[in-house]
């Protein structure tokens, strides 16, 4: 079959054997291996550093959301004590939202270190 | 040609846990024709060498990703052309050299005196280089590997992720360009090729 472009394809064939006869460096081999060597860890180990960088990235996110987050309540009893010493009351005075659901659920803790019910 | 033989399935297993012995193996089998693919594409506008190395380091990197849903010479091929294409970007981005003093092809014995000489297999492929610079990476990438490095439309497409349609298209578009350029650039001399700043022929007519 006739080609649609004869100028091209006898360029073509005529560079062909030189193409083919292209070898890359003697040297690039041994660089390429080496530089494996050096470059990359197996990859079992890859994924045993996957897992380390999961774990790292948990162990910020709590520290992060430790720090971050409203101080904790501690022993709970204590705390009441110490608002009602203050304030005669024990309302949600210095408490977040979470601490007066954890003592909402918890009346003993309360009615205990209050002194008993008012 | 018949296709290729792939890589043997001991040796890509041994790529993917990591032995850098296996990807040396790898290179003795397919460093060349990585190499000349690389080369081609990437022309003058970068070292074919220190991109071969990128393309190898990549396969071994993730070789653990290959699935075996192509032959392994055939992914090789998808990832060293991946690392070419972007060798390209980056040194058209940060041009090494100024276009003029690139890519010349070596110098001409004077056709008048010996025709012949001035257009050995050396000097075709310089000037085909010269050429392949003008087209577009994309349509590079499905050139030299369907005219210079003789894979099938399936092989192309499958290696650089693409329909076959698309491949076919994008050929004919790279081949009606080259030939543009060719015919523009050459003139026949008794079946070589002569740059045109050494006419000895009428030039052939556009196709």
């Amino acid at each position: 079959m006739e080609s649609d472009h004869p100028v091209l394809d006898r360029l073509l064939a005529q560079a062909q054997p030189a193409h083919s006869a292209e070898r890359a460096g003697l040297g690039l081999a041994n660089r390429v291996v080496a530089n494996a060597r050096a470059a990359k860890p197996a990859p079992v180990l890859a994924t045993f550093h996957g897992i380390l960088a999961a774990a790292a990235c948990v162990a910020v996110y709590l520290g992060l959301a430790a720090a971050l987050a409203p101080a904790p309540l501690g022993d709970p009893s204590m705390v009441v004590a110490d608002l009602d010493g203050r304030t005669g009351g024990w309302a949600t005075r210095g408490l977040t939202l979470p601490d007066v659901g954890f003592l909402a659920d918890r009346p003993e803790l309360l009615l205990a270190d209050a002194g008993g019910p008012r | 040609m018949g296709p290729r033989e792939d890589v043997p399935l001991e040796v890509v297993r041994r790529l993917a846990a990591g032995d850098a012995d296996a990807l040396g193996e790898v290179f003795e089998r397919e460093g060349d024709r990585i190499y000349r693919t690389v080369r081609r594409i990437c022309g003058q506008d970068a070292d074919a060498e220190d991109v071969t190395q990128d393309a190898f380091l990549r396969i071994f990197a993730k070789a653990h990703q290959f699935r075996g849903q192509s032959r392994f010479t055939t992914w090789m091929t998808r990832v060293a052309v991946s690392v070419a294409l972007n060798a390209l970007k980056r040194s058209r981005r940060h041009p090494a050299a100024p276009l003029s003093a690139v890519a010349e092809p070596p110098a001409a014995t004077d056709p008048a005196t010996d025709p012949v000489a001035a257009a050995s297999e050396q000097e075709a492929l310089a000037l085909l280089d010269r050429l392949i610079a003008g087209l577009s990476p994309k349509l590079r990438a499905v050139f030299v590997l369907r005219e210079m490095e003789n894979q099938s439309y399936e092989e192309i497409a499958e290696g650089l992720g693409l329909r076959p349609g698309t491949v076919m298209s994008r050929l004919s578009r790279a081949r009606r360009r080259l030939a543009e350029m060719a015919g523009s650039r050459l003139t026949p001399d008794s079946g070589r090729w002569n740059d045109k700043k050494y006419p000895t022929k009428k030039p052939p007519e556009a196709d």
